[in-house]
């Protein structure tokens, strides 16, 4: 009976953030045709977070100087085409209301703001001297950053997958 | 390592540490704030707290917080701070934005299921916070020496494995 009660409350009670005027307006404006830019750049980064992961490995394993450059290019690259799907994404969030209005979008855009910021690190430890810097440390921050760009592009996914936020058409 | 922005750097730190405080007294409010939300809630106080919880976090928590982080990291580059204490920092700002998303989830909890959702009891994680913040504030104030923790050995010196192929020499 309390249950019954219960269950008809849950079913009145309506939530004010999903009655907002442009909540259903998740299609991409930061798209060429229609295909979302933010979606096309993102895969350069998160490769080359892999990359650099796997260049510090190579480098673990043969100390070859050769996987120590790699890994200075792989994880600058990573940083400088991270800011790049960065700006579509923070324009995407910002500019599209649909997108503006729910909280697993920001959600996504702090974690990958901290992205960035261990990305940037990782590089800027490199320049002073890319091969000291891969034992032990370098390796041990590609190897975070690469746990944190699973967690980044899951919770994008996410969005994409659950929400259908940024696609073309809407959901 | 950007000369021309290194007069920005005091402006740029003040941005940090403002940012960085709304954003940590957020992340205390916005538990406590849902905790409010149990299953006998009426509309009116459901409205109320998802309204507060809701625009609190999209339009002042997060964005504090993404600024704080984007003027850190902006801090990292002007002044080359790529030692190991950052490191260290940024490992635990990655906890306190794993803290933020768990917070995320309650607020989506909160929207999908109105009502039938039952809240953490805020009293534990608001104290993991708390070490948390004072873990990283101690990271940054004391800049510790972590040179000094031992490090496994097979990860200090390349194992000289031969590759099965060859590559560049230079």
């Amino acid at each position: 009976m309390a249950q019954e009660m219960r269950q008809a409350r849950v079913d009145e009670l309506v939530d004010p953030i999903a009655q907002h005027p442009g909540y259903d307006a998740t299609e991409s404006k930061i798209a060429l045709w229609g295909h979302p830019l933010h979606a096309m750049t993102v895969a350069f980064p998160v490769a080359l977070t892999f990359c650099a992961f796997g260049a510090d490995a190579l480098y673990l394993l043969s100390g070859e100087t050769f996987w120590a450059r790699a890994g200075v290019w792989a994880a600058g690259t990573a940083f400088l085409f991270g800011l790049a799907a960065g700006a579509t994404g923070t324009m995407e969030l910002l500019m599209v209301r649909g997108i503006r209005i729910r909280a697993p979008a920001w959600t996504h855009f702090v974690i990958a703001v901290l992205l960035l910021s261990l990305l940037g690190a990782n590089w800027g430890y490199r320049i002073q001297g890319y091969e000291a810097a891969v034992l032990p440390y370098g390796i041990l921050l590609s190897g975070f950053n690469v746990l944190m760009v699973m967690a980044t592009g899951w919770h994008g996914g996410k969005l994409v997958f659950d929400y259908r936020l940024g696609t073309s058409k809407g959901s | 390592m950007i000369p021309w922005l290194e007069p920005s750097i005091p402006h740029l730190k003040a941005l940090h540490i403002t940012t960085l405080g709304l954003w940590c007294a957020g992340l205390f409010a916005l538990p406590l704030m849902l905790a409010r939300h149990d299953p006998a809630i009426g509309q009116l106080d459901y409205a109320r707290i998802r309204r507060a919880t809701h625009y609190g976090y999209t339009f002042v928590v997060t964005p504090a917080g993404v600024v704080a982080i984007a003027s850190g990291t902006l801090l990292i580059f002007l002044r080359e701070v790529f030692v190991l204490w950052l490191f260290a920092k940024l490992v635990c700002v990655a906890l306190l934005v794993g803290f933020h998303a768990w917070v995320s989830y309650i607020i989506v909890a909160a929207a999908e299921t109105p009502g039938a959702h039952r809240p953490p009891e805020p009293l534990l994680p608001t104290l993991a916070l708390t070490l948390l913040i004072l873990a990283i504030l101690s990271l940054v104030l004391a800049k510790p020496e972590l040179g000094v923790i031992p490090m496994p050995r097979w990860l200090e010196q390349p194992w000289g494995v031969q590759l099965p192929f060859d590559v560049p020499s230079r």
